[in-house]
């Protein structure tokens, strides 16, 4: 026998028979698994441990500067029946309280508003962008998922979710199906969810293109009474959803995930508490050119397709780091197009602190029928959103997570994020609009305290 | 706590210890954090996982794929997934030993007996047992094995490494602490200790007086091959158990005992193996290999 090195060839013909090895186990969710990466939660990364349960509980904390409020506890259960079938449950409160841009441009003059429901009215100062203070709500929502093997190597999943809130209700059924091919190396998923969401609004449905209710029929509205502006009590919008996902172990260290998505929504996709303001283009009700004259209420198509491509990398470094980057791709028929990227960077200096810096970013074109106000000389088109949401805008995220694990295997985490979004006012605003903010730039902060636990 | 074939006891604060029996050894799995429940059910894992690799390949179950290739008296068996890769495995073993390990050398217990006794096999009785050993009188194209009657396949060598590298990655799917895998003397693990510290392994000497010498392991195998009681002294000289297929004896000079540890503890066994087969050489060819050794 050779006394030259056979370890080369030897270890190479050990690992042809044991499968390469796998990448050396750190934390749960340092692992990088093909399985477990298509579930994409961190939550959803621990190990299964049959019979089991496994809880964890997280509080989030989000504030926008002078706007919207929130508090969002979760409380997700898991429970293992054997390794691979599992039934969890998910519940998250949300309460949310302040302030929300109702889309209606700024004035030079205070404005009053009716409230959506017709009940009372709020008012807004010069020159500030027009916030719906009435913004309250508590959301409740609820959603389970089983999951289980159907043979070796494939898997199936089934959920069910609920959500109700004061004037809103979403019910989903969603199920899929993952493929492991290639000794375990590779992933094949595809996914199918179904919800019908229905809105019922206090004071009913809005008609589109219809006078916010107060305004007169000097200034072109035809509506006299509450009433006369509300089409029906309640309305209602399918979704289905398709997922077609693919992730590959590309070595020890790494994984790569691609997911294509396609969408599609029918009935009612307007946000009946957003408004579109009509300007006075000629001073015509003599408050000034550039004012608002009425303001309308937003009318969208009823259908909405959208496709989406969405690819990720995750590394792992000098045993014990990982670095995870993502971007998604985003467009519809409605003229939306978006590119989401996505850093993060892992960083494990002792077993059981872990730092995570993050990174986002965001940009999207403005849909095709978005108009931040519309002008009196033209009859106003089918339709109409001045909701920022559909506005062409920036958003960066910066945030910073921190994870302890503790000796008996529990987490907890604490991360803080900034995100900051900014958007073009439009350039040809007359009159007293020129110059002013009407796109609502916005800051936000958000804390998340997340404690994880099982027995 | 207990369940079929396992237990689980509590071997310092924190540390759970399973065990069980397989494969003629101890099987023990070290559990640091978690619950005893999730202890026992990782040991199950183990201790299954063993059990199912000692059956498969048993010599000793007429069902078994081994049993059934060598009774096959010349004819085509084919095989499946797993023991043709276990086969391509030995194939390549016997390639990189030229011939000195080979799985066909099974049929040499007919004339050896390690007792501890002094009762040397006669050179006839070894002699009449060569022209049945071979991998290269063996036909081996997968998934088909032809082999000429009278000669008898065994994983014995390999088999309780592969099983404990195999379970430790089944256990994994069960249990997110750290693990250490001992299989008697056959160890392994995927990562270190809760606290970032390696696992410590001591190594028994093999005489009584001996020091244990210990061996830091934070990820791979550690084997051990050589035996305290598998031996046969003469004349003040020790005939160990690990044979040489070419010769049918023990290589001259073989140390008492190696212990390797390299990246899984299949690699380490063998490595172990092949350097009991180079006797005096065995130093050599160890630090040729560039691996962390202990010889006895």
């Amino acid at each position: 026998m050779t006394r030259t090195a056979i370890v080369a060839p030897l270890s190479a013909a050990t690992e042809r028979l044991l499968g390469a090895a796998p990448a050396p186990r750190r934390r749960k969710d340092a692992r990088l698994s093909a399985g477990a990466l298509v579930l994409g939660l961190p939550g959803m990364l621990q190990a299964a441990q049959p019979g089991d349960w496994e809880i964890d509980s997280a509080v989030l904390f989000y504030s926008e500067t002078d706007r919207v409020q929130a508090i969002e506890p979760v409380i997700a259960v898991r429970r293992y029946f054997d390794t691979d079938r599992f039934l969890s449950g998910k519940l998250v409160f949300d309460s949310l309280t302040g302030a929300s841009p109702n889309g209606a441009v700024p004035s030079s003059l205070p404005q009053t508003y009716t409230r959506a429901s017709g009940n009372g009215s709020y008012t807004v100062g010069s020159g500030e962008i027009p916030l719906d203070d009435t913004f309250r709500d508590t959301r409740v929502a609820l959603s389970s998922q089983w999951q289980q093997p159907l043979g070796s190597s494939l898997a199936g999943n089934l959920g069910f979710a609920a959500s109700q809130e004061y004037d809103y209700q979403s019910l989903a059924i969603d199920g899929g199906l993952s493929y492991d091919l290639a000794r375990n190396n590779a992933t094949l998923s595809i996914g199918m969810a179904y919800a019908t969401d229905s809105i019922e609004p206090e004071g009913g449905v809005p008609l589109e293109g219809s006078c916010l209710f107060g305004a007169s029929a000097s200034n072109g509205c035809t509506e006299s009474g509450f009433d006369e502006t509300r089409r029906t009590s309640s309305e209602s919008k399918d979704t289905l959803d398709l997922l077609l996902g693919y992730t590959q172990v590309l070595s020890p260290s790494t994984v790569a995930q691609l997911n294509l998505s396609l969408s599609r929504s029918d009935g009612y996709h307007n946000d009946p508490f957003k408004l579109v303001s009509v300007i006075d283009t000629d001073d015509s009700a003599g408050n000034g050119i550039g004012e608002p004259e009425r303001h309308l209420h937003e009318s969208r198509p009823q259908s909405r397709s959208k496709r989406g491509i969405f690819a990720r990398v995750k590394h792992m470094l000098f045993d014990r780091d990982v670095a995870d980057a993502s971007y998604r791709f985003q467009t519809d028929d409605w003229g939306l197009t978006s590119h989401t990227v996505d850093l993060r960077y892992r960083w494990a200096p002792w077993t059981r602190h872990a730092f995570t810096p993050h990174l986002r970013w965001y940009s999207q074109s403005a849909v095709d029928f978005y108009a931040p106000f519309l002008r009196d000389d033209a009859a106003p088109p089918t339709h109409f959103t001045a909701d920022y949401r559909q506005a062409s805008f920036e958003g960066i995220t910066v945030g910073l997570e921190y994870d302890h694990r503790t000796s008996s295997g529990r987490s907890i985490r604490i991360a803080l994020e900034h995100y900051s979004q900014d958007g073009e006012d439009p350039d040809n605003a007359p009159g007293q609009l020129r110059g002013r903010e009407i796109f609502p730039d916005m800051d936000a902060f958000m804390v998340r305290v997340n404690f994880d636990f099982g027995w | 706590m207990q369940a079929a074939g396992v237990a689980v006891d509590e071997a310092a604060p924190g540390l759970w210890r399973g065990s069980f029996r397989a494969m003629a050894s101890p099987g023990e799995v070290l559990i640091e954090g978690g619950s005893q429940r999730r202890a026992l059910r990782t040991t199950q894992r183990v201790a299954a996982e063993a059990w199912r690799v000692e059956r498969k390949w048993s010599r000793y179950r007429e069902d078994s794929i081994v049993q059934r290739i060598n009774r096959a008296q010349s004819k085509d068996v084919r095989v499946d997934d797993e023991t043709a890769d276990m086969l391509d495995y030995a194939a390549e073993l016997w390639r990189l030993s030229a011939g000195r390990f080979d799985i066909t050398a099974g049929v040499l217990r007919r004339a050896w007996r390690f007792d501890g006794s002094d009762r040397l096999p006669e050179t006839r009785d070894v002699a009449e047992l060569m022209p049945a050993i071979g991998w290269q009188r063996v036909d081996w194209n997968r998934p088909r094995l032809c082999m000429p009657a009278g000669m008898e396949i065994d994983f014995g060598g390999i088999g309780k490494e592969y099983a404990v590298d195999r379970a430790l990655r089944l256990a994994r799917a069960q249990c997110d602490q750290p693990l250490l895998l001992n299989f008697g003397g056959d160890l392994a693990s995927d990562g270190p200790r809760i606290d970032g510290s390696a696992w410590q392994i001591g190594i028994s000497p093999v005489e009584p007086e001996g020091a244990t010498e210990r061996i830091a392991l934070r990820q791979g195998g550690v084997a051990t091959s050589g035996d305290a009681e598998r031996y046969l002294l003469r004349d003040g000289k020790r005939y160990g158990h690990v044979l040489d297929a070419t010769t049918g004896w023990p290589t001259p000079g073989a140390p008492r005992a190696v212990t390797v540890a390299a990246s899984s503890c299949t690699l380490a066994g063998m490595l172990a193996t092949l350097a009991m087969l180079e006797g005096d050489h065995a130093r050599a060819f160890l630090e040729a290999q560039q691996l962390r050794f202990l010889i006895q």
